[in-house]
């Protein structure tokens, strides 16, 4: 614990952080602080996206997207990680379609790139899956 | 090639190798090039063939300022000027041939030993002066060539579980130790900051209030892991990758200590008496699997899961920042304002793989085979002669 407080020490001079700000952003690590406050996200509103289960770097990509916590439940009530809620959002993949990739063996951020490279499910699978 | 990469200042070589030469070949991009110091010290990089008739530069021998064409004289400086055509400029004085004349050339800057080439447009960023470059500690840097692809190196730069087996559970094999497995990974998280991303773990044996999960470990945009030591991946080309070392070893005390040169080796990849990979070391570890990968890994043959979720943040930022690029923009981690790029931070685990010098001596270089033995005898003295200076100012305290 007392090299990670020195380390969380030099984190937080070098993001310019005071004993203060650290303990109002509890229990934020100094990067997600300064990540935090550069995107303009309040300690409120990271905790509030924290207890959904996002980290501060995709609470600032929820909120850049105009979501709520209530999205990331449609999404977590099916079994996927709350990060799969903003990583789907932002690339315009539904629930339904998550769920075909996942059911054929694509986690949603790796089938969610590859359709927006331009592949369907079933020629993904033609290609990529040995056990089809 | 590499629109994105010639976007930032990439490491190509070590200053200690021009102790005893003063020209030598480089291959990055797919450019063939000649990297030099003329006498006034500066140093060039420029296209491996002379404008003239296209001879080796590599073997042309450099001058005050400049580097000259072995074959009829044509003499460059750093910046790709034409200075000097010997029989041209007999025949025609008067005549301005060598401005009208230039060799493709890069601009170079020597950094924490290291030498670094821009090879994109105008205007360059900002060299990064992180701040782990200014610590206390010996020094050294250690080259290899890959023959691979540099993006799959790279993709285990945010790869967390790879550690657990190729690593720790591997080496116990490796040592034929039939003992319990490493502690296995229970969870991952991962997060981008201004220079690239952080990657968590929390492990069987550790907690979230382990610096593990609550530091992380530095994937460095866009070539490099971060993990108190830097490990670049250069293109060379298409299929083969520059590895490039800078490791520091924590010192005893706190008396000071300069480093005159940072010592630069070229480390092996290969065992000359089996013809098979070395897997001694941890980055001789990486590099069998990269290697294994294929010269361009095959990503339509790959079967993805939730380990792999850095790898596919790392590709979907790839594909984003070819994007800014091509529209005008700066990509990730790009330093314009010399004001900030000052002892720049970069997250840092000191509790662990930089643990403060232990009392029983120097530690082993656990990196990578081959290192020097005058590498070696050069740390440990500087090691021994920290240790006693701490035990006098004990003694005399």
């Amino acid at each position: 614990m007392a090299e990670f407080a020195a380390e969380a020490d030099t984190d937080a001079d070098a993001y310019g952080l005071t004993p203060d700000d650290l303990r109002s952003w509890a229990p934020f690590t100094p990067v997600e602080i300064y990540w935090a406050r550069k995107h303009g996200l309040t300690p409120a509103v990271a905790r509030q996206w924290a207890l959904a289960g996002l980290h501060v770097c995709d609470a600032v990509r929820a909120v850049a997207l105009s979501m709520t916590t209530e999205d990331t439940r449609r999404w977590t009530a099916a079994h996927f990680a709350p990060s799969d809620a903003v990583e789907a959002a932002e690339m315009d993949v539904s629930l339904d379609v998550a769920i075909a990739w996942r059911e054929a063996g694509f986690i949603l951020p790796d089938a969610a790139l590859l359709i927006q490279d331009g592949w369907t499910l079933s020629e993904a699978v033609a290609v990529a899956r040995v056990a089809r | 090639m590499g629109e994105l990469l010639r976007r930032y200042w990439h490491p190509i070589a070590g200053a200690a190798e021009f102790s005893e030469q003063d020209v030598k070949p480089v291959r990055i991009f797919g450019e063939d090039l000649a990297l030099f110091r003329d006498r006034s010290g500066n140093y060039g990089l420029v296209d491996r063939h002379c404008p003239h008739r296209r001879a080796d530069m590599t073997y042309g021998f450099v001058e005050d300022r400049g580097l000259r064409c072995n074959y009829h004289g044509w003499l460059f400086d750093h910046s790709g000027r034409c200075l000097h055509q010997p029989f041209e400029e007999t025949r025609h004085p008067e005549g301005n041939f060598r401005d009208k004349v230039r060799i493709n050339a890069y601009p170079v800057k020597e950094k924490a030993g290291l030498l670094w080439a821009y090879l994109g447009p105008d205007p360059a960023p900002e060299l990064p002066d992180w701040d782990r470059f200014h610590a206390r500690g010996y020094k050294q840097i250690a080259i290899s060539e890959i023959p691979c692809n540099w993006f799959q190196c790279q993709e285990n730069s945010i790869d967390p579980v790879h550690f657990e087996w190729l690593h720790d559970n591997w080496s116990k094999v490796l040592r034929g130790e039939d003992g319990p497995r490493a502690p296995a990974h229970r969870r991952l998280g991962f997060d981008e900051f201004d220079y690239g991303f952080i990657y968590r773990r929390v492990r069987e044996d550790t907690t979230e209030q382990d610096e593990l999960w609550t530091t992380g470990r530095v994937c460095l945009w866009p070539n490099c892991l971060y993990v108190g030591h830097f490990e670049w991946r250069v293109p060379i080309d298409d299929e083969n990758t520059l590895s490039v070392g800078w490791f520091i070893d924590e010192l005893p005390g706190d008396m000071p200590f300069e480093q005159e040169v940072i010592p630069c080796w070229r480390a092996p990849i290969r065992d000359e008496r089996t013809g098979r990979w070395i897997t001694s070391h941890v980055m001789n570890q990486d590099f069998v699997a990269w290697v294994g990968q294929g010269a361009i890994a095959d990503r339509t043959q790959e079967h993805l899961g939730e380990s792999d979720r850095g790898v596919i943040m790392i590709r979907k930022r790839l594909l984003d920042d070819i994007e800014a690029v091509a529209a005008g923009r700066d990509p990730m981690a790009t330093i314009r304002d010399p004001g900030a790029n000052q002892r720049v931070h970069l997250p840092n685990i000191v509790g662990r793989v930089n643990r403060p010098p232990a009392a029983g001596g120097p530690p082993r270089f656990p990196f990578l085979a081959g290192q020097p033995a005058d590498v070696r005898a050069e740390f440990e003295k500087a090691w021994q002669d920290c240790a006693a200076a701490q035990t006098r100012t004990a003694a005399s305290g």
